[in-house]
Parts: C-alpha cells; structure tokens; sequence
C-alpha cells in the first residue's frame, strides 16, 4: 500500500467519526493538495497561525514525531511528518479541530457579541459547526496513527508534541522565594485532620489561610481566582479523606458534584459558604465512617487526644483517667482495638509529625525533640530510625534534596 | 480622537495583527457590509484573516484605531508608509 493510499484510507476511518480533512505539504511548506472544501480558512490562514514557523522549528529541533499545534480560539490542527532517508519528505496537516466540549458554544456566543453582517455570521456559523470537538485523548492517538501510516513506525503517545502559536508574556520562575513558607506544613496537618475526620479542621484551615490567599495567578477576575482556589481547596480535601478511608469511589463522586457547585457560584459570598458546606460534609463523611470501625468510642476519643496534644509528655496513668478505665483495662483494650500498645501509638503519632517538622521547617532536630516532648534527644534518634529506618537528619536531607 | 484608513492599504496582514496586539485602544475592521470586528480579540483577528484569505476580498471596508500612540504603531505597515 502506498502512503497516499494509506493516508486516504485512514481519512476514510476518522471520517467515520469526524469530518476532519488534510492538506499535504512538501518538505518546502508548498501546498501539494488538499480535501477542505472551504475558502474561509485556506492555506494562507494556516501561514497566519504559524504552521510555518511550528514546523521548521520541530524539524530544526531533531523532531520526527508528530505536533499538535495550537492556535487562537481553541483550534487544533495535528502535524505529522514522512521521512525517507531519514529526510523529510511531505508535511500532512489534519485539521481543523476544536479542543474542548464547549467550544462551539462559547464561539457561538462571541460570535453574537460582534457586529457582524447576516452573511458573514452565517458563514462563520456554518464555518465553525463543521469543525468538530474532538477529546485531546483521541486528538493524540490520531497523531500516533498518522505517522504510523508515513514512516510504518509505532511511537506512543508521550512521543506527539504539543506546541502553542499564541504568543503568551513569559512568566521568569522563581525556586528560590521564600513566599510559601509554613503553607506545606499547615496544608499536610489540614489534610490529616479531614482524613481522621477531626472537628478541629476549622482552626487548621484558618491558620492555613493566614498564611496562604492560594495560588499566586492574576488573572483579572476575583470570582474566577476564588473559584480557582475552592477547586485547589475541593481537590485536596477528596484526596485526603479518601487516604483516610473514604472509598474512592464516594470521594471523587462528591469531588464531582462540588466541583459543578462551585462553577455555578456567582458570588464571593455564595463560593465562601459552599467551601464551608463542603469541608463540613466531607468531614461528617469521614467522622461516620471512623465510627463504623470496631474502636469504640472511648478509645476514639482517646486517639483523638493524643493527636491533639502531640507537645506534651503524655502518660497512660493521665489517658487512662480520661477514659475512665484502670491503666491495665485501658492498656489491653487500647491494643485490642487499635492494634499497638499506647506507648507505640504516641511515639508513631509524634515521628509523623517529626517528619512533617522536618520536612517543611528548619527547625533543628534538638528544637524538634524539644518540641514533640521526647525527652532527650538520643531517645528521639533511636524511636525515629526504628520507625522511618534512617536518622532524621537523613530523612532531612533525603526529603529535601 | 479616530484615525481611519483604507483596509486595502495593509502592506502585510500578519504583521498588521501581530502589531494590533500592542496597541493601547480599540482597532476596529469595518466593512461597507456592516461587519465591525474589534481586532483586539484573538477571534476577531482570526475571522478577519480568514475571511480574506477567500478569493473575494472584502471592498471599501476600514481600519479604525484610536490616539496618537497606536496610529505610529501601525503605520509601519502601510503601504504608503513603505
């Protein structure tokens, strides 16, 4: 089979699907022939996008595999190339495509807004229909194919490029800033309590929003930057309470249905109240299914405490007494129902919480047993190695790079 | 205050836009059609340059921009200015 059968063969497949068309190109960029059918978006408008300038600089660059090439209004034209010799030989654009389910209708309402004539609305109208939406999944394995049929080589899809020809502000990275100092910390000690389905989530998200308004993007519209953050807020809490025990299935579900209540917001206000909503029933969530388990509810309580009260010395003579039970019953139960002596909890509670100290602190290690009440500092070494395998310091360094 | 001058005037239609892009107000395509296109929208320039990639080129249509800043942005790519 020749290339230019296998090209209209598989035309003739994704034509069962989309109307997408080609345009074949000499390793020249000269148009040699194509299937559009439209003069609205000709040869010339793809020079106007830079197809030109896309493709000389993916073969420049040593390139082979195909390029997705995006340009203004969402449109996606895939970019595949044959080689013989190991030159270039032809240049097959398949297009046009638009990104995203919502797309035309966006366009459509654009198109609205404008003062265009009755002819020249109809023609974009009509224009833009026929450009079908097309899953960038699908996009990707289209391109996979394509330069199958070309070189009779399988890539994957991590091999497609991508490449934008809208000209953007480059934004400088910064990795040396000192702007999200404390937010790790306050975010991994947030997310622990909404898995455990700790009540006092609310004054750990505070002391996280004293530090961090969220992520630092300016995009000229408050409600679509608080929106933005509930989503981040949405995100991290699905996540942990399904690390907490939460199924799967239920969190991304109400992950789902959140998600959709935060878009309709049309307010500040309204995003506020639902992202206080939303925490509350994820933690509800989570409290009910900690309490489906066989702790009892004394011994909960119990655990609870500990994690609340992590600075302090603690003792099962004094946790005991809270519970209301004898050291020895309470010791007996406490291992009966959570599977490791008290002793063993406390100490596996405070080196997580080391961990986290030393992760997104630089707090020193003697600061850090002082802190977490160990008593001395070789006793905080030893428990820390017997439960991460290596010394904290190491642990340090290891996490931190 | 308004400046006007013919479409047909653009010596090179992708520079103009790319030039459309870095100017301070409104520019504004109008056709003897009706058709208005504020060439500050990616869509808008788009539409514009695709419709005169057709065989029919649009006639009579204008170029509108506003203030002294963005007329010497664009006159560059006048063909008279050439």
């Amino acid at each position: 089979m020749k290339t230019d059968e296998k090209i209209a063969f598989f035309m003739e497949l994704i034509n069962c699907n989309y109307p997408l068309h080609y345009w074949k190109y000499n390793a020249d960029m000269k148009l040699q022939e194509t299937n559009w059918p439209n003069d609205l978006l000709s040869d010339a408008f793809f020079d106007y996008i830079g197809i030109k300038e896309a493709t000389e600089n993916h073969l420049k660059g040593g390139q082979t595999t195909p390029l997705i090439l995006e340009a203004e209004s969402n449109l996606l034209l895939i970019i595949g190339f044959q080689f013989v010799d190991k030159r270039p030989e032809s240049i097959y654009v398949i297009g046009p495509i638009l990104g995203g389910r919502d797309t035309h209708m966006v366009f459509r309402r654009k198109l609205d807004s404008y003062d265009l004539s009755v002819k020249l609305r109809a023609a974009m109208n009509r224009l833009f229909e026929n450009i079908p939406a097309i899953p960038s999944n699908t996009l990707i394995q289209y391109a996979v194919m394509l330069h199958f049929c070309l070189n009779s080589e399988k890539i994957s899809m991590d091999d497609v490029a991508m490449h934008n020809s809208i000209s953007t502000p480059q934004t400088e990275l910064s990795l040396n800033g000192n702007s999200h100092a404390g937010v790790w910390m306050n975010e991994q000690l947030l997310c622990k309590m909404l898995a455990d389905g700790d009540s006092r989530y609310k004054e750990a998200l505070q002391r996280s929003h004293s530090i961090s308004h969220g992520m630092k993007t300016d995009i000229g519209d408050s409600l679509r930057y608080h929106k933005n953050n509930s989503l981040v807020l949405l995100t991290l809490c699905s996540r942990a309470c399904i690390s907490g025990g939460m199924p799967p299935q239920i969190g991304y579900d109400l992950n789902d249905y959140y998600a959709q209540k935060i878009e309709d917001c049309s307010s500040m206000t309204e995003t506020s109240k639902l992202c206080k909503e939303m925490l509350e029933d994820y933690v509800s969530r989570m409290r009910e299914i900690k309490s489906n388990t066989s702790v009892s509810n004394s011994i909960r309580s119990c655990c609870e405490y500990i994690k609340a009260h992590l600075t302090e010395s603690l003792s099962i003579e004094e946790l005991a007494k809270l519970t209301g039970y004898t050291e020895y019953y309470f010791s007996h139960k406490f291992k009966k129902e959570i599977g490791c002596s008290v002793n063993d909890y406390i100490v596996r509670e405070k080196i997580e919480r080391a961990k986290l100290l030393l992760t997104a602190t630089d707090q020193s290690i003697q600061d850090i047993s002082d802190e977490l009440a160990f008593g001395n500092r070789s006793y905080f070494y030893t428990r820390f190695q017997k439960v991460t395998g290596m010394s904290p310091s190491e642990y340090r360094k290891t996490r931190n790079g | 205050m308004d400046f006007t001058f013919s479409f047909t005037e653009i010596a090179d239609l992708k520079k103009f836009l790319e030039a459309v892009k870095t100017c301070e107000n409104e520019v504004y395509f109008e056709s003897a059609d009706g058709d208005r296109l504020s060439l500050r929208s990616a869509l808008c320039r788009l539409i514009l340059y695709s419709i005169c990639c057709r065989r029919e080129q649009p006639k009579n249509a204008v170029i509108r921009c506003y203030g002294e800043h963005d007329r010497q942005l664009l006159m560059p790519y006048l063909k008279n200015h050439l």
